[in-house]
């Protein structure tokens, strides 16, 4: 069969990615400099990275402009590259159990999706500047996304994009690159200065005395993974380390990691009339508030934390948390009762706003395939009625709709199926885990949030599932994070064809 | 649109109601037989078609519309649910019974009330979910256990169309009253008439329970089937083509031989098939029946999961069990197991031959992987149906392929007919309301058992939801085949039954009755 796919260019540009990923390497190089650690690792790593990137950049010269296809497949690969290269720091410090390669990558894959699964079980064993790479790559991750989001998906019609608040749309896929250069310019400058506001937000409470152990360290590393609503810390005992001060202070970079950064953009130049006309920021605030109710008013009445105060926080924090996919935790929920878990495993299913870092299904989708199911009961009584499925005020066209039933579909049954093999797995390596386990395992690395309930849970890891299913968490959570479909179409032969 | 003409509707399902009473003759003479709970079924019979009467005065000349349709057909469910439900309580009152009436206690009668109506509601929609804690010629009379199957019998092909095969009155708008009540995304018409078509699917349907009865009785005489007497012949007749399942043995199919076992596979499987073919391929028209991409797509399934199945027991995925014997390594009853587990579950008839509880985890997830599919459209099965994950999946990958060629229009095509846009999408929501819709119950179930102390595992609540709106009837662990839906709490039944109610209806005619219904434009 002919290739019909040009894969010099796809090949290529990942290759600059890798390229450039090897300058990340320097800032937790600079860490471990500063702390006296070693630099080997992160340098090797460096090393890898560029040399990786210059041969794939010299190997495919000579590729075309970049289509469609050829995007679909970078972006594919591009996750998957920094994954191994990004595990190449955790193998060469070979520090705890991140010295093993299937766990090594699994943290690096959890880290570039945003997960924030993670197999470490002594957090002590590890150097600081590991540590803070495992924070810088998730806040790359964050960063990829959402330029992959806003820039490329929007132009190609996948991944909810069609439904996505953007500037302008353009029928012509094949130059793609003018306007991918300038939207992520816009959205690099953006994610930066949220990063920066957090982290001298989270370090100004310390400076003041309210937070002691928020230390600038800290601080940088929880700006990383919370504005990426991504959910690594460098602290074994995640937020529940930090004063309550700390736990309410974090629950807005949460929030806002999960807004659309369009209408983030936006607001900044003071146009406050798309975020008040955004039906999907008004279901999304809904729905943080109505969960977090419920959350509080479960762990009141069941009277599971000592006041009042630590209920709310407790209860909003968590929600917050894994309904943004962020996967913090305040506290170890698996304690909590059944139904204020069954909650919380509920919220593992909705996601953020399209255009912002959050992974899982996301509100526009639930919000479009509502009205949707609204409408079509409509018809049922009216069969001669026309009624479009309106969104913010505009009419969503019904290819469109079709994609959202289909793509919440697709996550369902992938997402089930998942589970299901986790729990077949396990029972064939004798790991002992039930069948909720089973479920929000799946869930969490599937729908790229973190942790789950049971031995998976917030304080704890994911070490103790097989290595069949570690590496095929590692796959679920690659072809989660980046909107599945452009990972299914690579399987179907029409897609290498004409 | 007129405002909702909800006396029709109600007048309507008041000769619904009247004609049930009529069926109630069947376990009347099973009781004069048996010599025991005659008054019982005289005076539910009377009740009934009293209520039934009183109902259909409310309006003397009943005109029906589309959303009346809708009510009618909903309602009727709902009502054959309640009807259905006098004679457990009757028949049990003051016995061992768990739907038997209870005055003790407020408790107690609110319990026994949900109990009858689940058992009720559970048989009309051929679910098979029981909450009889002792399934007994002891506890429950030779004709109450009958009514259990005939409840079954008369859910299976529909209650609708039923009269509109035998009521010229209803048979006005019956092509509206049909689609609501048909199984699958959209009804074949056999014959110009609808009353006609009525009438030609429940003659294939009766015709093959007398060939089940037939047969099953035959292997008695024959000296195959010991426990396989007259009554059990017929009461097994009016469980299996409904893909009903309820069993008066409380050990379902377990309790006959093995010669019995096989010969139930091939009725459940038929059961599973779009009754119009049947129809056309008695004419003649054989291509119709094996030249159907959705008939194909079932014995594919069938064969693909069964074979599967076959294999992980023999090779050890189950224990030696009490309940369905040693199947590792034992050939025989390895293919017997597999084949009849997955003839019972994957079209939602919901017998067991075999305590699946009790199997390993690759062979219940097998199990489990069946009952998402479901039998044909037009079939007497339940669950999202086979056509639809066919389209379904036809769809995803016409998306795929639309993805790497944007510019390309591609329909999708079913046997080489094109399906139109409208009804990929009233198929691909249906899915996606059904998977919302059991999740949702599963994780209320869970949660609702948990606040009363059962407690039940996340399989078990999926199980219970997923049989109950699939219509398939037995879950896994403690609600599996031979265990109960008794320990549920009352809520949870509730919930239950409502989800057995909408999963035969097929969710929309429900859901679109409560939000547009009440619409008065």
């Amino acid at each position: 069969m002919r290739v019909d796919v040009d894969l010099r260019a796809a090949l290529a540009l990942v290759g600059t990615v890798l390229k450039y990923l090897s300058v990340a390497f320097l800032l937790p190089a600079g860490v471990a400099v500063y702390y006296g650690e070693s630099v080997v690792p992160l340098v090797t790593a460096a090393f890898v990275s560029a040399l990786v990137g210059l041969g794939l950049e010299v190997l495919c010269r000579g590729g075309g402009d970049l289509g469609g296809r050829e995007a679909f497949l970078t972006v594919a690969l591009s996750w998957l590259g920094v994954a191994l290269v990004g595990a190449v720091p955790f193998i060469v410090a070979g520090e705890g159990v991140l010295a093993q390669p299937v766990n090594a990558v699994f943290e690096a894959m959890s880290g570039i999706t945003t997960t924030g699964a993670t197999v470490i079980e002594d957090f002590d064993a590890h150097s600081r500047s590991v540590l803070m790479w495992r924070q810088l790559i998730q806040w790359l991750g964050g960063l990829g996304i959402l330029v992959v989001a806003t820039a490329i998906f929007s132009e190609l019609s996948v991944g909810g994009a069609q439904l996505m608040e953007t500037e302008t749309q353009t029928q012509n896929v094949n130059k793609l690159t003018p306007r991918i250069e300038e939207t992520a310019r816009i959205i690099v400058r953006l994610y930066l200065a949220i990063t920066v506001a957090q982290t001298a937000f989270l370090y100004s409470l310390n400076a003041v005395g309210l937070a002691p152990r928020m230390t600038l360290y800290n601080s940088v590393a929880h700006a990383f993974t919370s504005v990426s609503t991504s959910g690594f810390s460098p602290e074994p005992r995640s937020i529940e380390a930090f004063a309550p001060v700390v736990q309410w202070a974090m629950v807005p970079g949460m929030f806002v990691g999960a807004t659309s950064f369009i209408l983030i953009y936006y607001l900044t130049r003071g146009d406050v009339s798309r975020l008040r006309g955004s039906e999907e920021f008004r279901f999304y605030a809904l729905a943080l508030s109505v969960f977090s109710a419920t959350a509080a008013g479960l762990l009141v009445l069941d009277g599971t934390h000592a006041t009042v105060e630590e209920n709310v926080r407790h209860a909003v924090f968590n929600v917050v948390s894994m309904l943004t996919t962020t996967g913090y935790a305040s506290t170890d929920f698996n304690a909590w009762s059944s139904a204020a878990k069954h909650l919380l495993f509920v919220c593992m299913f909705f996601g953020g706003m399209a255009g912002s870092t959050t992974c899982s299904i996301k509100m526009v989708r639930w919000l479009v395939v509502a009205k949707a199911f609204r409408r079509d009961l409509f018809n049922a009584v009216h069969p001669d009625a026309i009624r479009p499925v309106r969104l913010s005020g505009s009419v969503v066209d019904e290819e469109t709709v079709r994609d959202t039933y289909a793509f919440v579909l697709v996550s369902l049954v992938l997402f089930f199926a998942f589970a299901v093999f986790v729990a077949v797995d396990s029972e064939r390596a004798s790991v002992a885990i039930d069948e909720f386990e089973a479920l929000s395992a799946a869930a969490a690395t599937f729908f790229n949030i973190g942790p789950a309930f049971g031995e998976a849970g917030p304080m704890g890891g994911y070490g103790g599932f097989s290595e069949a299913t570690r590496l095929g968490m590692v796959i679920m959570m690659w072809v989660g994070r980046i909107e599945i479909i452009p990972v299914l179409v690579l399987l179907t032969p029409t897609y290498w064809g004409r | 649109m007129a405002r909702l003409d909800w006396r029709s509707s109600v007048s309507l399902v008041g000769t619904v109601i009247k004609y049930l009473a009529v069926t109630m003759v069947v376990p009347l003479v099973v009781a004069v037989v048996y010599g025991n709970d005659i008054a019982v079924f005289g005076t539910s019979a009377v009740v009934v078609a009293t209520v039934g009467f009183a109902l259909e005065r409310i309006e003397p000349d009943p005109d029906i519309g589309a959303k009346e349709a809708l009510l009618l057909v909903s309602f009727a469910w709902l009502a054959a649910g309640v009807v259905g439900a006098i004679p457990y309580l009757l028949a049990g009152y003051g016995t061992e019974s768990t739907v038997g009436l209870s005055l003790s206690s407020p408790t107690a009668l609110a319990e026994s009330v949900v109990n009858a109506l689940f058992e009720s509601t559970s048989g009309f929609t051929t679910t098979g979910a029981t909450v009889l804690g002792d399934i007994s010629f002891e506890t429950h009379s030779h004709a109450v256990l009958m009514w259990r199957q005939l409840t079954q019998w008369l859910g299976g092909m529909g209650i609708i169309v039923l009269m509109i095969a035998i009521l010229p009155e209803i048979a006005v708008n019956g092509a509206q009253l049909m689609k609501s009540e048909a199984p699958g995304p959209e009804l074949q018409k056999l014959t110009p008439r609808i009353v006609e078509t009525a009438r030609a699917l429940w003659l294939v349907y009766f015709g093959f329970t007398v060939a089940l009865v037939a047969l099953l009785y035959g292997l008695h005489i024959a000296g195959y089937a010991d426990e396989m007497n007259f009554y059990n012949a017929v009461a097994h007749g009016f469980s299996t083509l409904p893909t009903g399942g309820f069993s008066p043995q409380a050990d379902s199919i377990a309790a006959f031989s093995a010669a019995v076992q096989w010969v139930i596979i091939p009725f459940m499987v038929v059961a599973g098939v779009n009754f119009a073919l049947f129809w056309k391929f008695f004419r003649g028209e054989f291509d119709a029946l094996f030249g159907d991409i959705e008939f194909r797509a079932y014995a594919g399934a069938l064969a693909v999961v069964a074979a599967v199945l076959g294999i992980l027991l023999y090779r050890g995925a189950a224990p030696a069990l009490e309940i369905g014997g040693t199947t590792e390594g034992v050939a025989e009853n390895a293919a017997r197991q597999a084949a009849f587990q997955i003839g019972s579950l994957l079209n939602s008839t919901g017998y067991a031959t075999s305590n699946f509880s009790e199997w390993g985890t690759s062979a219940q997830m097998v199990l489990l992987f069946a009952m998402f599919i479901g039998g044909s459209a037009g079939s007497t099965g339940g669950g999202i149906k086979i056509v639809r994950w066919i389209v379904v999946l036809k769809t995803l990958r016409r998306e795929l392929y639309t993805t790497a060629h944007p510019d390309v229009v591609k329909p999708v095509r079913l046997g080489g007919n094109v399906v139109d846009e409208d009804a990929v999408r009233g198929i691909m929501s249906f899915t996606l309301l059904y998977l919302v819709i059991l999740g949702v119950s599963a994780v209320f179930i869970a949660v609702d058992s948990a606040r009363i102390g059962y407690d039940l595992s996340a399989l078990e609540s999926l199980s219970a939801a997923l049989a109950a709106i699939g219509n398939i009837g037995p879950g896994f662990g403690a609600l599996g085949p031979f265990g109960s839906y008794l320990d549920l709490s009352n809520l949870s039944k509730l919930v239950m039954v409502f989800l057995m109610w909408i999963g035969r209806l097929e969710i929309v005619p429900v859901l679109t009755l409560l939000v547009e219904g009440l619409n008065g434009d």
